[in-house]
């Protein structure tokens, strides 16, 4: 095994490479900045600690990194706030524009762009079952009650629902 | 449908609670593992359409953190080579040391010295290994990083111990071992490139035989060997060089042999 040294300069590569987009899912859940900062900072003190278990066979560094991300967004949010504060901040949040992408980077912009594209070919109960699942944070039961719709049908909503929004992306 | 297949999405978008994550988790197979990081990729890509560039301050505090954890790179690899002097004001600014006993011949100014690396090596290592992984992003290299979490698991054993020697090179080795977790790690500290042929080979010496314990590869920086095979009362660890696979039998003369 073998662990290679100048590891800060490689982890200023890693972390420019990926902060906006962990800060901006780790934000777009929590809404508010300074908690988000917070959660951000520990995201990328976790992947140091986490980057033994990372296995590049079951997928990108991206998607581990993120997956990271909103894990801890999202055990931020279920262990802060009450269901009334969440659906009152989701309330304020959806009255906001859906996607306001502030980023320099344009590879970032265009990937909000392609995937913005993909959910607008979603039907409507599939992408709000996502959306308030991965954005809103909310747990699938918490969808079902939301939207008084039987348990079931919103496991049923969030899988086909990915599975056509990877289609519609492109994602292989 | 089987329960956790068609839990798969909610598992990927994190919309199970606890509970349902943890009967997930305890009952997922190798097909729906795999399923699962397919839908995370997607899903990672719901997360990145919304990226948002972070303040200036918060690269700075993160830096910071990381910075402070980079103190504490390896520091055993120097103790030996230290005059007394050097040594002994080293100790002073240093807390005592409480590592168990026995844990080593050394004397208190060293065990001093090892402390303060001990306390935290894992996060050093594991800092590394995250670049690495995070930058090469290939196959390999991830699989191969198993080292800090037992390097953390040894460093936290309450019969830890350690001893230190020397390459030929003057190269210093560490030897790190626990019989109650049954773990043994060497740790260098800069350890001499081999050409492509050939691999560095750990063996564990029991009465007198040896028994291959892993390959492993120099490199600048630390570098660290979790030794294959459970540690017995006893045990000595030796060192050789292989061609490329490693032997079954060592074929050259042993570089380095401590005992524990």
């Amino acid at each position: 095994m073998r662990v290679a040294a100048g590891d800060r300069e490689a982890f200023a590569t890693v972390y420019d490479a990926l902060s906006a987009r962990v800060f901006g899912l780790v934000l777009r859940v929590l809404v508010d900045r300074s908690q988000a900062e917070e959660v951000t900072q520990e995201v990328f003190v976790d992947m140091w600690r986490k980057a033994p278990t990372y296995d590049s066979a079951r997928g990108s560094a991206i998607g581990w990194a993120l997956a990271l991300a909103h894990s801890k967004a999202v055990d931020r949010v279920r262990s802060s706030q009450s269901q009334r504060d969440r659906d009152e901040r989701i309330g304020i949040r959806d009255s906001v524009a859906p996607f306001d992408v502030v980023s320099e980077a344009a590879d970032v912009r265009l990937e909000g762009k392609r995937v913005r594209e993909a959910l607008e070919t979603l039907t409507e109960a599939h992408r709000e079952a996502i959306v308030l699942a991965y954005y809103g944070g909310l747990t699938q039961t918490e969808i079902a009650e939301r939207l008084q719709t039987p348990l079931g049908t919103v496991k049923t909503r969030l899988r086909d629902g990915m599975i056509r929004l990877r289609a519609a992306m492109g994602v292989s | 449908m089987t329960q956790d297949r068609e839990d798969i999405a909610g598992r990927a978008l994190d919309a199970l609670d606890h509970e349902e994550r943890r009967r997930f988790d305890e009952q997922a197979d190798e097909a729906t593992l795999a399923e699962l990081a397919d839908m995370q990729e997607t899903a990672a890509a719901l997360g990145a359409a919304v990226a948002v560039a972070p303040p200036a301050e918060l690269r700075a505090r993160i830096f910071e953190q990381v910075a402070a954890t980079e103190q504490v790179r390896p520091e055993v690899a120097v103790v030996g080579g230290r005059d007394d002097e050097a040594a002994a004001q080293d100790a002073t600014e240093r807390e005592p040391a409480h590592v168990g006993a026995g844990a080593s011949t050394a004397g208190p100014r060293e065990l001093a010295a090892q402390r303060r690396w001990f306390q935290r090596p894992a996060s050093v290592l594991a800092a590394a290994a995250a670049a690495v992984v995070l930058l090469v992003g290939g196959v390999g290299i991830g699989q191969a990083m198993r080292g800090p979490d037992e390097v953390s698991a040894l460093v936290h054993a309450s019969d830890v111990s350690t001893q230190t020697a020397s390459l030929a090179d003057g190269t210093r080795a560490t030897l790190m071992w626990s019989h109650e977790q049954g773990d043994v790690a060497l740790v260098f500290e800069g350890l001499s490139a081999l050409d492509q042929e050939q691999v560095y080979e750990a063996w564990l010496m029991r009465d007198g035989e040896p028994i291959a314990a892993g390959v492993f590869e120099g490199g600048d920086g630390s570098v660290v060997h979790v030794l294959d095979g459970e540690l017995q009362e006893g045990d000595g660890v030796a060192i050789t060089i292989e061609p490329a696979g490693g032997s079954e039998q060592p074929t050259s003369q042993a570089l380095l042999v401590m005992t524990t």
